[in-house]
């Protein structure tokens, strides 16, 4: 990407070289559909508080752009739109009820930003001037935090401590200038327990003025979470503190996640943020060693950079981490605490794993409950293929379709997607396997061949 | 003279009619209140099933079929009958009085000198026979009235201890049902200790609930013998005959709701048997009034025939004495008929004050009790039966246990329970109700608790 000292100029785009997939194509794309959509939802001199949406894998849109910097992918969001007034980057956030569906078959009526739980992720460079408009749509009071960003103490966002929270209906102007570059994030401080529950939270991005080293060609902004959500209800509960039973990417839960998708050489960055109720999340990545490279704290020296394959994000802190996608395939990524990966079921049930099958009890609850169906003796990987019915808004059943039957996880799951060769990053399907790089059933012979006894 | 004899002979031979056969007016009343007809039984004869009940036994019995065993072959209520038999010998002493005939001779050597013989009756005990047997036949109507009224009940309480057999039941079914719960539940929590999921503990606090359980079915199980043994005496069924059985299901009865309350009362009222046969008694203790009046007017008064011999030559002549009330005038015995018409006036204004609340009484419990048997068909039941199924889609979700699921069952079967309480009733009511429309007497407020439990414990709805 090219240094730039102006706000609002745009430079001509990077190109992928032999690979084909130009900058300024997916801009080019995203503009216009932004463009259809700008009509219905942005007036005259003001910034437009809904983002528009495209494609979750190819980039945000925004009405206006800086090409100062390679704008983040937030997968199932986008980021904040923003118009330059007087040198100063504008924006507008408006704090408010959203109907939010976290994957197929669980929708619940949460609390959000300009529509989308996360809210749009915020992106500026380092010593960018930013006024912030927060609108109060929701029926209490609230604040935002700039979380990890420097600034005067005034614009902090704490009720009570640096200001009036916001009443119901007011807005409230934010004004500071961002610092170092980095990963933070936003959210309220103000009734936190309950505004944090109900999705109230957002990434912010901001880029280096003159980026030196690795210069990502994508850049992945995820924030991790938990909820609970009861199963069959449409609201979450803020008031559970230990028991969440939907964990989630950008508030998605797997298979609802869109994957992150990359081009064989492309580098890499992926940045999240936890601002889960109580829980740390240790993210795995298949396939690869990266390299974690920042926190909200700022970047780590080159010399701290160790290699991982898991990266911990405790709560309230964001961690980036930064690879050469260099192995094509469907790589799997997700929180490595197994119940993290679990949707809704499972909570406050005994424990039925060894239980004899047809037990005396199972028939006689045939009898006493049409309908019973004996389950979890042998584990609960076959719970997510059983054919019965479920809870009305619920999604019990873990995982979703993968390229070899079900996928056996759900919640805070995703997959990243590397190919040779793309045409877009729109989600590419399935990776093709070259041949015999496959696991498959052992043949006898080979069993023989080898010595080995089953 | 001529004249006065025919008179006494007149009186006499009307007083010496015999009374209409009381047994056949009883019938006559039931059946035309309520089509019921308690036939009367020879006592000797009684060890024998009448063929309609033998009949009757061979299929299971209804609540009609029942009613039908117990007024043909209940020895208590053939007792009842019987009493309606005082009250005819009440009316058979209302007889004329024996005529007096004396004699008296003075002996000569041997030989009557003079003989003198005298007959007569007396007279005043003749002329008040028509008031006393007016008197006794008014007692032997309202005796008539009360043993009808008495053969209305005992439908009644047959038909409700009938229904309480059906309620228990069907409370034993679902105590059992509720019992297979814990059971279940009992052997889950072993198979999960088995798996080594489960504390001990656990296992035996589900076996202690299934083990209580067990004493609730024994309880339901003895409540339900004991009503059926209530049942078999109504019927009147002694040891040979203790293989009946009823007939399934527990349905809501027939028919609409009761008239309104002020009609339902005037219907009460006007119908009641109890009222008529009160009224009957008061007409005889009317009528006692009169008699003893008479008495008190003219105590004694003789009047006969007089001969004597005296030396051979009979004379006659007529003889007649009466007593002068100068200073009895019979005034306890007409103060005591006084003082129970009184009384019988009394108790009649309060059984009728009785009938109407009994009445109202009745409609309010068929109401009440429609009610709840609707509130549990309509609400209750199927908000629990929604409770169960969507217990059963959290099980399907994991996100309850098999202890869960099987307490929303049980929170079923509990409501199950109570509306075949409600059930029984509305039968109860609905058997009030029918039994004030033709005129009987439904037990009276403040008595003993009707439920299963008191009623089995030995007081109750259903017995005598």
């Amino acid at each position: 990407m090219a240094d730039t000292e102006e706000p609002g100029r745009v430079d001509e785009p990077e190109t992928k070289g032999e690979k084909g997939l130009k900058r300024r194509d997916f801009l080019g794309g995203a503009a216009a559909i932004g463009a259809a959509l700008a009509l219905e939802q942005r007036a005259e001199g003001q910034p437009r508080a809904t983002p528009r949406r495209v494609h979750a894998t190819e980039g945000p849109a925004s009405g206006d752009t800086d090409d100062r910097y390679r704008p983040v992918v937030t997968p199932n969001g986008a980021s904040l739109p923003f118009r330059w007034v007087d040198g100063v980057k504008v924006m507008h956030l408006k704090a408010e009820p959203v109907d939010h569906e976290f994957t197929e078959g669980l929708r619940a009526e949460c609390w959000g930003y300009n529509g989308s739980t996360p809210g749009p992720t915020i992106e500026a460079v380092e010593g960018d001037r930013l006024r912030i408009y927060v609108t109060n749509g929701l029926d209490e009071p609230t604040t935002v935090h700039w979380h990890g960003i420097l600034l005067e103490a005034g614009m902090d966002g704490v009720g009570g401590l640096t200001q009036r929270p916001i009443p119901s209906g007011a807005t409230f102007r934010y004004e500071f200038t961002v610092g170092e570059p980095g990963t933070f994030m936003y959210h309220p401080h103000w009734d936190e327990m309950t505004q944090m529950a109900m999705g109230m939270m957002g990434m912010f991005v901001v880029h280096p003025r003159r980026p030196r080293g690795f210069v990502p060609d994508r850049d992945f902004a995820i924030m991790l979470s938990e909820w609970n959500v009861p199963i069959g209800a449409a609201r979450p509960n803020p008031f559970e503190m230990a028991d969440f039973n939907v964990l989630t990417m950008n508030s998605k839960a797997f298979p609802g996640t869109d994957p992150l998708v990359a081009q064989l050489g492309d580098k890499v960055r992926m940045r999240f943020g936890n601002l889960s109720g109580i829980d740390n999340h240790p993210i795995h990545l298949h396939g690869y060693s990266f390299r974690i490279a920042g926190s909200d704290g700022g970047a780590f020296p080159p010399s701290a950079q160790q290699p991982h394959t898991t990266v911990l994000v405790p709560t309230g802190s964001t961690r980036w981490v930064e690879l050469e996608a260099n192995a094509p395939g469907d790589w799997a990524m997700h929180c490595h605490m197994t119940h993290h990966i679990m949707n809704q079921m499972g909570h406050g049930v005994p424990n039925m794993v060894g239980v004899e099958d047809q037990a005396s009890f199972d028939r006689r609850l045939r009898r006493l409950v049409p309908g019973y169906m004996p389950m979890g003796r042998d584990g609960m990987a076959e719970m997510g293929e059983m054919e019965m019915p479920q809870p009305a808004n619920s999604i019990p059943m873990r995982g979703g379709p993968g390229a070899f039957g079900r996928i056996d996880m759900g919640g805070m799951f995703t997959i990243f997607k590397v190919r040779e060769s793309l045409d877009s990053y729109a989600d590419p399907g399935w990776y093709e396997h070259p041949e015999d790089t496959l696991a498959r059933p052992a043949t006898a012979a080979e069993l023989r061949a080898d010595g080995i006894e089953v | 003279m001529r004249c006065d004899l025919a008179l006494l002979a007149g009186l006499a031979l009307a007083s010496c009619t015999t009374p209409q056969a009381a047994t056949r007016d009883v019938a006559g009343l039931t059946v035309a209140r309520s089509g019921v007809e308690a036939p009367r039984r020879d006592p000797g004869r009684m060890d024998e099933l009448h063929p309609a009940v033998a009949e009757r036994l061979r299929e299971p019995l209804d609540a009609d079929g029942a009613v039908s065993i117990a007024l043909r072959q209940s020895p208590e209520l053939q007792a009842r009958l019987a009493q309606v038999d005082l009250a005819v010998a009440e009316l058979w002493s209302a007889r004329p009085p024996n005529p007096e005939v004396e004699m008296e001779a003075l002996m000569d050597g041997g030989q009557a000198s003079v003989l003198e013989v005298g007959a007569v009756m007396d007279i005043g005990a003749l002329l008040r026979m028509p008031l006393m047997r007016r008197a006794a036949q008014a007692q032997l109507d309202s005796a008539e009235l009360e043993a009808a009224a008495d053969v209305l009940r005992y439908a009644y309480d047959t038909r409700v201890a009938f229904h309480r057999y059906q309620a228990d039941l069907q409370l034993v079914e679902l105590y059992r049902a509720a019992m297979e719960t814990f059971l279940a539940a009992w052997e889950a929590a072993e198979s999960m200790a088995e798996a080594g999921n489960l504390r001990q503990l656990d296992v035996a606090q589900n076996r202690a609930a299934y083990e209580r359980s067990r004493i609730d079915v024994a309880q339901a199980e003895l409540r339900a013998l004991m009503s059926r043994e209530q049942l078999q005496v109504l019927l009147g069924l002694d040891g040979r005959q203790t293989d009946w059985a009823v007939i399934d299901g527990f349905e809501a009865p027939g028919g609409g709701e009761p008239p309104p309350a002020p009609a339902l009362e005037r219907t009460a009222v006007d119908h009641s048997l109890v009222l008529n046969a009160q009224q009957r008694t008061l007409v005889a203790w009317s009528r006692r009034v009169g008699v003893e009046r008479m008495r008190g007017a003219l105590p004694e008064a003789h009047a006969g025939l007089f001969a004597e011999r005296e030396e051979g030559e009979w004379s006659f002549g007529p003889a007649a004495g009466v007593a002068i009330p100068v200073f009895d005038q019979n005034q306890g015995a007409i103060g005591e008929t006084r003082a129970r018409l009184r009384i019988a006036q009394h108790e009649l204004l309060q059984k009728a004050i009785r009938i109407r609340s009994l009445a109202r009484r009745a409609r309010a419990t068929w109401l009440n009790a429609a009610e709840r048997v609707r509130f549990y068909d309509e609400t209750l039941l199927p908000a629990r039966a929604e409770v169960l199924e969507q217990t059963l889609l959290q099980y399907n979700a994991m996100n309850v246990g098999v202890f869960q699921l099987l307490q929303a069952r049980r929170a079923v079967i509990d409501a199950a329970r109570e509306r075949v309480e409600a059930m029984f009733d509305l039968w109860r009511a609905s058997a009030q109700v029918e039994l004030v429309v033709a005129g009987g007497e439904p037990p009276a407020m403040g008595g003993p608790d009707m439920s299963g439990e008191a009623m089995n414990a030995g007081g109750g709805d259903g017995g005598h």
